[in-house]
């Protein structure tokens, strides 16, 4: 990653990629072929010499193309993403780590989440989404009954805190209301409210789900 | 017109063969983007 934060050179980028190398490697080798052709060939000859080459590597990349699957690694401190593609037959030899999560292109290609991979020692680190090897959390018991009980108790917190701003506006409602009311009878002369001079503060409610006679279901 | 047939022909074997080297020399594993 030091590279990039001191640029990169046309050689460095040219160097990172075998596959634009060689590219380059396999035009000078058509070339070659060309020049020693062309003291025994006529222009006709080298042509089809051309065309041939051309029309095998198009052949060859688009039949003889392994099936494989891509592994995208996301690298979120440096902002990074990188797609690798590894063949079906080397795939297998991959030593695996994490939590396989499996996703699939438009074109029925799996694709998976990675956080590392390292191609020279055939790692891949697919990271965890929780704390626990997913199969434990699929086959022990005990793991399911406490991650049930933490889903149940997040989702009662969160029906608490949907209700309680409710509770809140109504309450701040009510308190403007009665201050406006109580203008209004001062106005008017009616006095309902002389034994107090001061507004009705809101009273806080702890906790409005728990009082009774409210409950929802929760 | 058969000699530029093999030639052709000739010239899809050496496409075929680079291309073949050029996945050898890559990989097993390549970066897409």
């Amino acid at each position: 990653m030091s590279d990039f934060a001191t640029g990169r050179t046309g050689w460095d980028m040219l160097v990172s990629s075998k596959s634009k190398l060689f590219n380059l490697a396999a035009i000078a080798v058509i070339l070659m072929c060309l020049y020693f052709a062309s003291k025994y060939m006529d222009m006709e000859q080298i042509e089809a010499l051309i065309i041939g080459a051309l029309l095998g590597w198009l052949l060859t990349s688009n039949l003889m193309k392994p099936t494989g699957r891509l592994i995208v690694v996301m690298d979120l401190e440096q902002f990074t993403i990188r797609i690798v593609f590894i063949p079906d037959e080397f795939y297998s030899k991959f030593n695996k780590a994490g939590n396989c999560m499996c996703f699939t292109s438009a074109f029925g290609m799996p694709v998976y989440l990675a956080k590392s991979i390292d191609l020279e020692n055939n790692i891949i680190d697919y990271g965890w989404c929780h704390n626990e090897p997913i199969e434990v959390a699929l086959s022990d018991i005990e793991f399911f009954n406490k991650w049930y009980g933490k889903y149940c108790t997040t989702q009662q917190e969160n029906l608490i805190w949907r209700k309680r701003v409710d509770v809140m506006a109504a309450e701040l409602a009510k308190c403007a209301v009665d201050q406006t009311v109580k203008e209004y009878d001062i106005a008017l002369g009616l006095n309902r409210h002389e034994d107090s001079s001061e507004p009705v503060p809101p009273v806080p409610v702890s906790d409005p789900i728990i009082r009774e006679g409210d409950s929802d279901g929760v | 017109m058969s000699t530029l047939i093999l030639i052709a022909l000739a010239g899809v074997v050496l496409g075929s063969v680079l291309y073949r080297a050029k996945r050898a020399a890559t990989g097993p594993a390549e970066d897409v983007i």
